[in-house]
């Protein structure tokens, strides 16, 4: 095939190096994305920030996370990141702090200054409106009003933030953080209303009415569950830790008693407790039934607890609340064992007969878990609701039964985590531009790829372990009389340490900075259209340098007679260029298996082969391959050939560059 | 009157792929406005087979351009750009070629026209050389 492209060009006398036709078109095609980015809900792209942050460009990096996460900073500080779990470096020591570094980007921004974000020019005329000021909600305005749609958000609370702001504790989450990230949403235009309760002060009827298409329910469960023990209702002193974190979170800092219980082992239950002792509460416990390992709180969260004073006491659980003159004294609690699993895969607990004592208390906060506040629905609106009082919707689209209402966030799913409300919020804008650009909601969504069917070889065995960079915490004594964080950010040079324990899972870290550096536009990705529209779904990624002809940068007549030439063969279908590489290549026959090659690498092109009789051979990987004939100087056994760069190849190359002048010479001394 | 023009030398020069010579990746030769590039791997890949062979075929001068000592992309490789190309200068005067026609140019050159006031310099030293003897011959 090259031989006849050869000929055709040249019959048309075009002027072309050798070889005549440039073989070096390299193709990179990675299918497989890094196991971080499958494990994250929202699909942020954890290893090109990794990455960028080792190559010390802050600005792209951060720029990379907020293309698919707009909470950078809450993020980084509270997420229970699922990328952790399922990173390739625990195969070797701990995982990468992931989370701690999205923090440092996040504080790196803040401490630079951040720039205004510009106003977002409304190009649709629909409007959505979107109840609820959580993660969810935000997120889903911000992809909204970066479509063109006009958005405005309610919120019931006269603070935007959902439970961000009145679930997380201030020093878990600083309240400015959540501050600047809200009002770098609300600066491209979207429109924030407050102290508007639905069902109260607003309808779903004056939705329709104020030309809203399309509503987006992301209330939240902001309804703590009853304990549903004796004497729980009949005594003061007994506040779900909803209440009693929205009152502190808001701005009542009275000590709300001297003793306190907190029932349950998430990570509110947690939060209230911390929060209980920088009130002034002498003594704080935890009562949980089962043991610390199946405790949902992040066991961070937990460690910090204990350190500050929290007395923990697990396999207990409470059987009835005691009460003198209308006030709590007391509860009394059972000893509990572990039995089977149940169907959430946790030992059930079982109360062992005989075991019961009490706790002296004055104030109890019960931290089991909590559910929608559901009762301002209408009656004309049949949503289908769950026995859990959560919407039940469809799992791809996030629609609900009724059409233009879509809903998302732990009013879907229960109490959750900030970046499943975050995804929640990505799937639900996108279905709202379908619904309002009438398209089918569920084209093309198909079910998110498992990390198992994750293909990329990782040769963890050469790997060393390097220690995982604490985070630095605020100094013990004196965070327990404030509400100062815990947590402090990493410096420039612990976040480059710590992101170069990154294993980087594979060849390329998907950065993308080569788009926009290449400039003879030699790079291309083929990667959806928007980031926003990939999630859930794993994209094909494509670097290659295009093998277009109109891309090459040859002069305008050899890429016309090429560009024909192509063509013609293209209609009839022969077309089928075969390029050679510049690589190396190994004699089997000679090679020892000696593994030297693989070691010199610079590429990690070379891998080596079980035989199955215990002895290996060494096979070059030829798109990994840069023919840099390094491994060739350290074969003992001469197996090894390179391809190009031969004497033979550049002794042409320079009879090339030397040949037309000498014929220009000659034509010159015949005038 | 027939004068002749001016004499235009015709330089040679290798290129390292890491020193950031060359302007695209694709075309293994490339064509500046005074001399043409001929790109390898490494500068350590030059030998004194191929500086004669590009004399023998004609070129006025050679170049081998590599990255600044100690920097190699491969340890040594521009080490031994310096001792091919010393040897090469020795064979050089042997055969009564100057050498003065090979240079070696170790550095970054890309940037602020570095690379375009190394080469001028070097055409102007050419220039008031001559042409190749062998050429002439």
């Amino acid at each position: 095939m090259i031989d006849a492209l050869q000929t055709a060009l040249e019959k048309e006398q075009i002027k072309l190096y050798f070889p005549k036709l440039s073989k070096e078109i390299h193709t990179l095609t990675r299918l497989e994305p890094s196991a971080c980015k499958v494990a994250c809900p929202a699909g942020v792209d954890v290893k090109a920030y990794i990455g960028l942050i080792i190559a010390g460009k802050f600005d792209e990096a951060l720029e990379m996370v907020k293309q698919t996460n707009p909470l950078p900073g809450i993020c980084g500080r509270v997420c229970t990141h699922p990328c952790e779990s399922e990173c390739n470096r625990r195969k070797v020591d701990e995982s990468v702090a992931i989370c701690a570094l999205k923090r440092f980007l996040a504080d790196w921004e803040l401490k630079k200054g951040i720039k205004k974000s510009q106003k977002v020019k409304r190009t649709k005329k629909e409007k959505v409106a979107i109840v609820g000021s959580g993660p969810a909600g935000l997120t889903c305005a911000n992809d909204l009003i970066r479509k063109g749609y006009g958005v405005t958000i309610f919120e019931a609370l006269p603070v935007p933030g959902g439970m961000l702001t009145v679930g997380i504790p201030p020093f878990r989450l600083p309240r400015d953080i959540i501050q600047k990230e809200i009002s770098a949403i609300t600066d491209l235009g979207v429109e924030l209303v407050t102290n508007t309760k639905l069902g109260e002060d607003i309808s779903f009827d004056d939705f329709l009415k104020k030309g809203y298409q399309a509503v987006f329910i992301a209330i939240g469960a902001h309804k703590g569950l009853k304990l549903g023990i004796p004497g729980e209702s009949e005594y003061q002193g007994v506040v779900d830790c909803v209440d009693f974190l929205r009152k502190v979170n808001t701005g009542d800092r009275n000590k709300p008693g001297r003793r306190a219980i907190v029932i349950g082992g998430g990570n509110s239950a947690i939060d209230s407790s911390r929060t209980a002792l920088r009130l002034g509460c002498e003594e704080v416990y935890i009562v949980y039934r089962r043991s610390r390992k199946e405790m949902p709180a992040a066991s961070s969260e937990i460690e910090e607890a204990e350190k500050e004073g929290v007395k923990l006491r697990y396999l207990t659980a409470p059987v009835k609340i005691l009460g003198k003159n209308r006030k709590v004294v007391g509860m009394e609690c059972i000893k509990m064992r572990l039995g089977e699993p149940d169907a959430s895969g946790r030992r059930r607990p079982i109360p062992i007969e005989g075991t019961e004592f009490v706790i002296e208390a004055d104030v109890i906060i019960p931290a089991i878990s909590q559910k929608p506040d559901i009762s301002f629905l209408p009656r004309n609106f049949e949503f289908r609701i769950s026995k859990w009082d959560t919407f039940e919707v469809d799992p791809v689209t996030f629609a609900t039964n009724i059409p233009g209402f879509f809903a998302g966030g732990d009013a879907v799913t229960g109490p959750s985590t900030v970046i499943d409300a975050i995804a929640h919020g990505h799937f639900a804008a996108r279905s709202i531009d379908r619904y309002l650009s009438h398209k089918d909601l569920k084209k093309g969504l198909g079910e998110s790829l498992k990390i198992s069917e994750w293909g990329f070889k990782l040769e963890i065995e050469d790997e060393r372990p390097i220690e995982r960079t604490p985070i630095p915490k605020f100094s013990l004594e004196k965070r327990l009389h404030s509400f100062d964080e815990v947590d402090l950010c990493f410096t420039e040079k612990m976040a480059i340490a710590e992101a170069n324990r990154c294993l980087r899972c594979g060849p390329c870290i998907e950065c993308r900075e080569c788009v926009p550096g290449c400039s003879k536009r030699l790079v291309m990705l083929s990667f959806p259209e928007s980031a926003t529209e990939d999630i859930g779904k794993i994209p094909e990624f494509v670097l290659r340098v295009p093998t277009d002809p109109k891309k090459l940068p040859w002069d305008e007549r050899s890429k016309e007679v090429l560009i024909s030439w192509i063509d013609e063969k293209e209609k009839k279908e022969e077309l089928s260029l075969t390029l050679e590489p510049i690589v190396c290549f190994v004699d089997q026959n000679l090679c020892r298996g000696c593994g030297d090659c693989k070691k010199i690498c610079e590429y990690k092109a070379v891998e080596l082969k079980p035989n199955g009789d215990g002895t290996f051979v060494s096979e070059i990987d030829q798109t990994l391959c840069k023919g840099c004939d390094t491994c060739l100087a350290v074969c003992p056994s001469g197996a090894i050939k390179a391809k190009h760069f031969t004497s033979q190849r550049i002794e042409k190359l320079i009879e090339s560059c030397l040949l037309e002048d000498g014929k220009k010479d000659e034509s010159e001394k015949r005038v | 009157m027939n004068q002749k023009k001016e004499f235009e030398p015709k330089v040679i020069a290798f290129a390292c792929h890491w020193c950031g010579v060359g302007r695209n990746e694709i075309n293994p030769v490339e064509d500046f406005s005074n001399f043409k590039l001929v790109k390898l791997l490494c500068s350590g890949r030059i030998n004194t087979a191929l500086i004669l062979k590009a004399f023998e075929k004609g070129a006025d001068g050679v170049v081998v351009f590599g990255c600044p000592e100690g920097k190699c992309h491969y340890n040594f490789g521009n080490k031994n750009a310096i001792k091919e190309c010393e040897l090469s200068k020795s064979l050089l005067d042997l055969l009564g070629i100057n050498a003065k026609r090979l240079k070696v140019e170790l550095g970054f050159l890309n940037e602020n026209g570095k690379l375009d006031e190394v080469m001028d310099e070097f055409i102007e030293d050419i220039k008031t050389l001559g042409p190749n003897p062998l050429r002439v011959a």
